[in-house]
């Protein structure tokens, strides 16, 4: 006879579904963690090398082609990298949460279709989602905070209130993460439709929604409120 | 002697015009291991995920631990171990990492997951396996820690969707023996198969299921007794020559099931049988006698073969 046969108390005994109602969504948080765990090295490296690079490449470099060319008036005010900084700290936040729901959402249905294990468990649809959801926001505040810290060193971060960056930009990935997750959960099935989303809506957004330039100057494109937000907090 | 765990009455699930379960009834009793055999699409594995409480029922009524499953559950849900048709354990996950996040699931404390894992390791025959990612596994081990995930919470039912399909002759034995263990503890399994060698080595009482409908309802035994000849014989004269010699055997045997590959006839006494017809003039290419199987029951119940 195994230890197991020997130890068995049941599950009438051992499972507390209270406790289950209560935490659900955090555990399956918890198994994302795991899964985040395995790629800890990349996303780490993501986390320094993304924004270090944009940085150094557009805030500065660009950015110093800009600054000579607009003198003290700067852009919207301020030098090239301030003005760039927080609407790169909204998009990261952004694409960030995208990246984490989607991923997920497609494994979940479709490739591992671990979202069918977890939903033979106490859990319900509502708390694997969001589970799913809260690890996503973890994430992305990892990456925030990170950049922020690095913006702060390049001394992208002129005004008192910069900090506020922070929460809009999290604001921003939170709306975009639930927004994402909802659709994933529908048209999982359709890989295409993530390309046309990544490469006629997302990149979009990104390059005319005044990452690089102010939206005043392109006026006939709405602006994307976040980065202004971001933006407003940081100048 | 206490109420049934799982109490089926007129279950009915349909989808638009395709009636997949029709109107079934059953109970299964506390340690009682219960199969649901049947060829694919008979409505097995629905009736399963009715039981898990994952798939609403169209009509009828449906009790799991006394519980109605459609309001409440999770509460049911929390006293299954479900092992499904298609394993889907997480394949970047290592074997105890799945273990582990599956009994978080259940609310399960770390603590108590830690020991629980060294135990299934043991029980699944893994424990060497312990740090290795899912995908580096083989069918019949992605198989064995699927069961062993499905235990991790002790749960009232086990629910075995197909076990071994997909799995080669020593990991279906493997696995056998992993459920023999559990169905000689105690534990509730209710399964479904359409290999009938599985169904007479794990099922104390099975039902037979074809068209959504249960066509016969009794032990192995019971089933074959009723059903069926204590032997069979199995003659092959070619494709051909079977018809014919179908139409001539017919009076000779308690009954006679003509295939597309062989003749099977029916009788308590296969070797006489067999002997009889060899010595009025027949020749078949090959012969057999064998003992009389599930797959009869279910060829006289409804004409088919299971694996079709």
């Amino acid at each position: 006879m195994s230890i197991y046969e020997r130890t068995r108390k049941g599950s009438l005994t051992l499972v507390d579904t209270k406790r289950i109602h209560r935490f659900g969504a955090l555990f399956v948080s918890e198994s994302r963690f795991k899964h985040m765990a395995k790629w800890l090295n990349g996303i780490i490296t993501q986390a320094i090398a993304n924004p270090l690079l944009y940085l150094l490449s557009v805030g500065v470099g660009i950015g110093s082609l800009v600054d000579a060319n607009q003198g003290s008036r700067g852009v919207d005010g301020v030098p090239y990298l301030t003005f760039l900084g927080p609407a790169l700290l909204a998009s990261t936040a952004i694409q960030g949460a995208i990246d984490e729901v989607v991923m997920p959402t497609l494994q979940g249905f479709k490739w591992n279709k671990n979202f069918f294990a977890m939903n033979a468990t106490p859990l319900t649809g509502k708390q694997i989602a969001n589970g799913v959801y809260i690890a996503a926001l973890v994430r992305v505040a990892f990456t925030v905070a990170i950049y922020w810290i690095l913006l702060f060193f390049f001394g992208a971060l002129k005004a008192g209130t910069a900090w506020l960056a922070i929460a809009v930009a999290m604001f921003a990935g939170a709306a975009f993460g639930a927004m994402m997750l909802a659709i994933a959960g529908k048209v999982v099935k359709e890989d295409f439709f993530f390309s046309i989303l990544g490469r006629f809506i997302i990149m979009p957004l990104f390059l005319f929604s005044g990452t690089f330039y102010p939206t005043l100057n392109n006026a006939d494109i709405p602006s994307t409120n976040w980065m202004d937000l971001t933006a407003l907090a940081c100048h | 002697m206490s109420s049934p765990l799982i109490v089926a009455r007129q279950l009915t699930k349909t989808y638009g015009e395709f009636t997949a379960v029709d109107h079934i009834d059953f109970d299964v009793a506390k340690g009682e291991s219960f199969g649901l055999l049947g060829p694919n699409g008979a409505g097995k594995s629905t009736t399963m995920r009715m039981i898990g409480a994952t798939l609403q029922r169209t009509s009828g009524e449906l009790t799991i631990l006394g519980k109605d499953p459609e309001k409440l559950g999770p509460q049911i849900r929390a006293h299954l171990g479900v092992v499904p048709q298609q394993d889907n354990l997480d394949g970047e996950l290592t074997v105890t990492e799945n273990l582990y996040i599956y009994g978080r699931y259940f609310g399960l404390s770390k603590k108590f997951i830690k020991n629980k894992i060294e135990e299934l390791l043991e029980f699944a025959q893994l424990e060497e396996k312990r740090n290795v990612k899912v995908d580096a596994l083989s069918g019949g081990m992605k198989r064995r820690l699927t069961i062993a995930r499905g235990l991790v919470s002790e749960p009232e039912i086990l629910m075995l969707d197909e076990p071994t399909t997909g799995l080669d002759p020593q990991a279906r034995h493997i696995l056998w023996d992993r459920l023999f263990r559990l169905k000689e503890l105690g534990v509730t399994l209710l399964l479904t198969t359409h290999f009938m060698d599985e169904a007479e080595q794990l099922c104390g009482r099975l039902i037979v299921m074809d068209k959504g409908k249960i066509m016969a309802e009794g032990s192995p035994a019971e089933l074959i007794r009723k059903y069926s000849t204590k032997e069979v014989v199995e003659l092959r004269f070619g494709s051909e020559k079977n018809a014919e010699m179908a139409e001539k055997l017919h009076d000779t045997c308690d009954h006679i099931e003509q295939l597309p590959d062989r003749i099977l006839l029916y009788s308590d006494d296969g070797e006489t049988l067999l002997s009889n017809i060899m010595s009025g003039g027949a020749h078949p290419i090959t012969s057999l006698v064998r003992r009389t199987s599930l797959e009869d029951v279910f060829l006289k119940l409804t004409g088919r073969s299971l694996v079709e």
